[in-house]
């Protein structure tokens, strides 16, 4: 299925997961939209986004998110801390 | 009317902002609100949600079964649909549709295997749509709906991710479900986004499309001709955080000196001083803002703040468990140079770091007995918003009439729910206790007939301060009947505290006097017994309610004639010792028959106060409750 999620440049949010950013469009979307004329395989980078443990992880750790879905990055909301509780 | 609404989602997803959004609609219509956070100390990701309570009389509890919930993510879903009546509503985003409830790794192990025990249980498959056949089958109203696609189009052309305003299209929908009218969440917004025109026009189209697509499917949980209105004017109210009432309190109050070091749920307040207060001069004209002074640590905060009472500046000092832990040592300097110092104290779960942002009682000892040698002091608990912000004023006053160190004692269950309260009048009374100038012959320790030695503030005159027990002039000294009668002076101050302080700043009772059982509590745990009051009543046993504020010196003549008059004595506190009960053992002479406790982190709610009571009339001695997520 050639849909967002699927797709090279798209960003799911780091955490709300099934919405997200394409890159190439600039536009924000469901993770379940598409097919579209910009669809891109993902291609695996050194550092990768696991949308089911919400973390960044590095290639040599492939094997403990093989079953998870992974992007080659996230959208982060930066102004997120003025927002957030935080706990400490 | 009596409405319990759980919007829920990943912390830092936007249901800090759907709450807000939520309570402050409700509120501007005049009705009766309170919300309660439960979120995560590791800041983003994991799953935390606000609890809403709406009514038409004032509540300061929440209930369960929760009638809407709203979830921004299927982990919500998992984690609350049991909560959910019979009759309510489930509302989330369509777009989670396909996605597994328990699966993410980021879960909590536990969580995840009591999830799917709770699953396996009714036969639910893990997946959003086994979550909602079983839901229907239940007469439950399932209601998925497009959000993220309705924002989707809205937002076409602008550079604002959808996740931004998914908070706006669920508390929107809410709002429609309980019969609001739009406008009061346009006025909601107009307040959350102010000075930012962008996003306030995308979350108006957001609000009008939900309203219009709810409207198409005629969702609403209340009657027709069941309004959802306001019981009768209540004026102008702030809403306020709990931590922000005891800011507040403390402007009012006259604060000029505060320290602290970063700590959850203490810190909130700090940053609300900071943020709000401004100091006048004669001419109305702001000359500045109390001073706020972030330290390296507690120890140096309640250092610089025991200088700033010295210097005259009403001086108070932020903290919750850890923090007061290095507070200690300092504390004792305060004792025995007997420093009008507020320390305003938020416990959380301990020991150590614990729970550092869910809710405990268990500090209540600690607060009474901390420090080593003896001294007096005076800790004082708030039951709810209204006190913490009246008695932070009252603390001040306390501290510099008798010359003690002052705990305010807080929880974290009302540092972070929000309530709306009237607007408090200005012109509070503001006791400093006996000043002078001071001279040369001054003497900062000097005996006098009542006890308490009037106070000169540094510079105005030379004062000696040790650690060391000491003289008049405040000297060192080891002279055995100079430590005796100095020592006594310290101590005695008990007695006029128990005679000056008023009967309502001791102990509130609530019911009939013709009572057969009495409930004893203190702090946010009050909130749930005296909402639970009407229905224990109807149990079939005369129940009254007896809340302790004034823990140290505790009043014991006061208390206890309460006690004595009670045929059962059940005491309700969110720790595991029944702390309160063993001070009503030890002062008393009473063993408490009943103790309803709680340590699993979360507050203890009005239905918890209910189902607990039923277990008292059935025999059961010690009863620990185990609710909330």
């Amino acid at each position: 299925m050639k849909v967002c999620k699927e797709c090279k440049w798209w960003k799911p949010d780091a955490l709300l997961i099934y919405i997200g950013e394409c890159e190439k469009k600039r536009i924000s979307t469901r993770d379940s939209e598409g097919p579209c004329e910009a669809f891109a395989e993902k291609v695996e980078s050194e550092f990768m986004w696991c949308s089911d443990c919400r973390e960044t992880f590095h290639r040599s750790e492939r094997e403990r998110h093989k079953k998870h879905v992974t992007h080659e990055g996230a959208r982060v909301d930066e102004d997120a801390h003025e927002y957030i509780l935080a706990g400490d | 009317m009596d409405f319990n609404i759980i919007i829920g989602g990943p912390q830092g997803g936007g249901v800090e902002t759907a709450g807000m959004l939520l309570i402050r609609a409700v509120a501007s219509t005049g009705l009766e609100v309170l919300g309660v956070r439960e979120y995560h100390s590791n800041i983003k990701g994991k799953h935390s949600y606000f609890h809403v309570r709406v009514a038409d009389r004032a509540v300061s509890s929440i209930k369960l079964p929760a009638d809407i919930l709203g979830g921004l993510d299927p982990e919500t879903l998992a984690t609350h649909f049991s909560e959910v009546r019979e009759g309510g509503v489930v509302v989330y985003d369509e777009a989670i549709e396909g996605k597994p409830l328990t699966k993410s790794p980021s879960m909590d192990p536990a969580k995840v295997s009591r999830l799917r025990s709770t699953l396996a249980e009714r036969r639910i498959n893990d997946s959003i749509e086994g979550l909602r056949n079983y839901l229907e089958k239940e007469g439950v109203r399932v209601y998925s709906l497009p959000f993220s696609k309705m924002i989707s189009d809205i937002l076409k052309g602008t550079s604002i991710p959808i996740e931004r305003t998914m908070n706006t299209a669920i508390t929107s929908a809410i709002l429609s479900i309980m019969g609001f009218e739009k406008g009061i969440v346009y006025g909601a917004i107009d307040t959350l986004f102010a000075g930012k025109a962008g996003v306030l026009e995308v979350n108006r189209k957001v609000v009008d499309t939900v309203y219009e697509k709810l409207s198409v499917e005629k969702v609403r949980v209340v009657k027709k001709d069941e309004r959802l209105e306001a019981g009768g004017k209540r004026g102008r109210r702030l809403l306020l955080a709990g931590a922000e009432a005891v800011a507040v309190g403390k402007i009012i109050g006259g604060l000029r000196f505060q320290t602290y070091y970063p700590i959850t749920p203490a810190a909130d307040e700090s940053l609300a001083i900071e943020e709000i207060a401004r100091v006048f001069d004669d001419d109305g004209r702001v000359i500045g803002t109390p001073i706020i002074v972030q330290t390296e640590d507690e120890i140096s905060a309640i250092g610089m703040a025991i200088g700033g009472a010295l210097t005259g500046a009403r001086s108070a000092t932020s903290t919750s468990g850890p923090g007061f832990s290095l507070m200690v040592e300092g504390f004792g300097w305060a004792g025995i140079n007997e420093v009008p110092v507020v320390v305003t104290y938020y416990q959380r779960g301990g020991p150590s770091t614990g729970l550092p942002t869910r809710h405990s009682q268990s500090d209540l000892l600690f607060s009474i007995f901390a420090g080593h040698g003896e001294f007096s002091r005076i800790v004082i608990a708030s039951g709810d918003h209204q006190e913490a912000m009246e008695d932070a004023i009252k603390c001040f006053n306390y501290a510099e009439i008798f010359q003690v160190p002052v705990i305010h004692l807080l929880d974290k269950g009302l540092a972070n729910s929000v309530t709306a309260l009237p607007v408090p009048p200005l012109d509070t009374a503001i006791d400093r206790g006996e000043v002078v100038d001071g001279t040369e012959e001054y003497k900062r320790f000097e005996f006098t007939e009542s006890g308490i030695s009037p106070r000169a503030f540094l510079g105005r005159s030379i004062q000696w301060y040790t650690g060391d027990e000491h003289n008049e002039r405040g000297n060192i000294s080891e002279d055995p009947l100079v430590r005796e009668e100095m020592y006594r002076k310290r101590l005695e101050k008990r007695e006029r505290i128990l005679k000056e302080i008023p009967d309502e700043d001791k102990a509130k009772f609530y019911g009939s006097d013709a009572y057969e059982d009495l409930i004893l509590t203190w702090g946010t745990t009050k909130g749930a017994a005296f909402d639970a009051l009407p229905a224990l009543n109807a149990l079939g046993r005369n129940v009254a309610l007896l809340q302790v504020r004034l823990m140290e010196p505790f009043p014991a003549d006061y208390v206890c004639k309460f006690i004595a008059k009670a045929r059962r004595v059940v005491s309700i506190e969110a720790n595991y010792n029944g702390q309160l009960a063993w001070l009503i053992s030890h002062y008393c002479r009473r063993e408490v028959d009943n103790t309803v406790l709680k340590y699993n982190g979360r507050s203890i709610s009005e239905d918890e106060v209910i189902s607990a009571y039923r277990r008292v009339i059935e025999g059961e001695g010690r009863i620990v409750l185990t609710g909330g997520e």
